[in-house]
């Protein structure tokens, strides 16, 4: 189908003078930092093109699903603040998050048997009845064993939890054996940081 | 170890798993943690409002009228909000550390929208995807805002 743009063009032109802006208005993207003040990256796209975003700040515009989204532009402080001032306001408060360690397989090191009562002051404090605690090893001993050692402390732990007024449904768990060390070292290394359960108060 | 310990004990580590995972077993992806104004939870044929506390599974929208605001965490603690008129889904979430599987899609259809990445946006960003009217959205352990503009498409 042959269009006559110049007619279309001329009519845009005219139309824009009674009123600001011709075409659909344009949906947004902002990428902004994290509490910890990280940027990522995002990437934005359609049957038009793509265009990535890196910076804090910075907006990527898109007219529609075949028009290729603009090239990032900087948002302003202020401007992000009042577009999105409801989704900002809404923003669920970040999982608070403990670490305890453990002295051998199942008892806690006495710091972090003091941090039990801590986190029931975070659930009373958050109304919450969403935890997740998840069990971790070093790199000692093989897959499955270090699977039911992570499993024994997340119910060592989770059974502290209970005995100090958490609510047993409130509590989901996971074993996650040395898959996620905290600190990354040789395979087979005794690493106490690693012997760990990670506790999430959301 | 002789191979009839081994079944042995991942018997055990399945039942304990069996007995432990009070809430994730049962397949939650998220909690609803803050409401303000009229918002809503279709899942399957049913709708009712959200609320503080309700626990969300694949396949939920979740939507607001006029006025409505709605902040969620997901089970990987990915963080979205939305605000008034805006309406997603939770189409995929998969998060299995043990088996390597970790998938995200959420539906945006239309209004405003913060998202924080959790562990699945950390560990596998290609796994996260994010739908949208005007295109699709990868990321990289970020935070970001959307605002769709114009009418929702089917």
């Amino acid at each position: 189908m042959k269009r006559n743009y110049h007619v279309d063009y001329l009519f845009c032109l005219l139309f824009s003078l009674a009123v600001w802006g011709c075409a659909t208005p344009k949906s947004v993207i902002v990428l902004i930092p994290d509490a910890e003040g990280e940027v990522g990256e995002i990437l934005v796209s359609n049957e038009g093109g793509s265009q990535q975003a890196s910076q804090a700040q910075e907006a990527i515009y898109v007219r529609d699903v075949t028009t290729p989204p603009d090239a990032p532009v900087i948002l302003d402080q202020e401007e992000i603040k009042k577009r999105f001032k409801e989704v900002l306001e809404i923003e669920p408060e970040p999982p608070a998050e403990y670490r305890l360690f453990f002295r051998d397989s199942t008892t806690l090191v006495p710091d972090s048997e003091l941090q039990i009562a801590e986190i029931v002051r975070e659930v009373m404090r958050r109304e919450s009845c969403d935890l997740l605690i998840t069990g971790h090893t070093d790199h000692v001993g093989g897959k499955e064993y270090n699977l039911a050692l992570s499993q024994k402390r997340v119910t060592a732990v989770r059974q502290q939890l209970i005995t100090a007024g958490v609510k047993p449904e409130c509590i989901a768990t996971e074993a996650y054996s040395d898959q996620f060390p905290l600190i990354i070292g040789p395979e087979e290394t005794s690493q106490p940081k690693n012997r760990r359960v990670e506790v999430f108060v959301k | 170890m002789h191979i009839s310990q081994k079944w042995l004990l991942r018997l055990i580590i399945v039942l304990l798993f069996w007995q432990m995972n009070a809430y994730a077993e049962d397949g939650t992806v998220g909690t609803i943690s803050r409401v303000s104004g009229p918002a809503t939870i279709a899942r399957q044929n049913e709708s009712f409002p959200a609320e503080k506390g309700i626990r969300l599974f694949e396949g939920d929208r979740i939507y607001t009228q006029k006025d409505g605001a709605v902040g969620m965490i997901l089970y990987d603690n990915t963080i979205l909000s939305l605000g008034s008129s805006s309406s997603l889904t939770i189409t995929t979430f998969r998060f299995a550390p043990n088996e390597e599987e970790y998938a995200m899609e959420i539906e945006l259809s239309k209004g405003k929208f913060l998202y924080n990445s959790g562990v699945i946006g950390k560990v596998r960003p290609k796994a996260v995807r994010l739908l949208m009217p005007i295109g699709t959205l990868g990321t990289l352990g970020t935070k970001f805002l959307v605002d769709l503009e114009g009418e929702e498409r089917k």
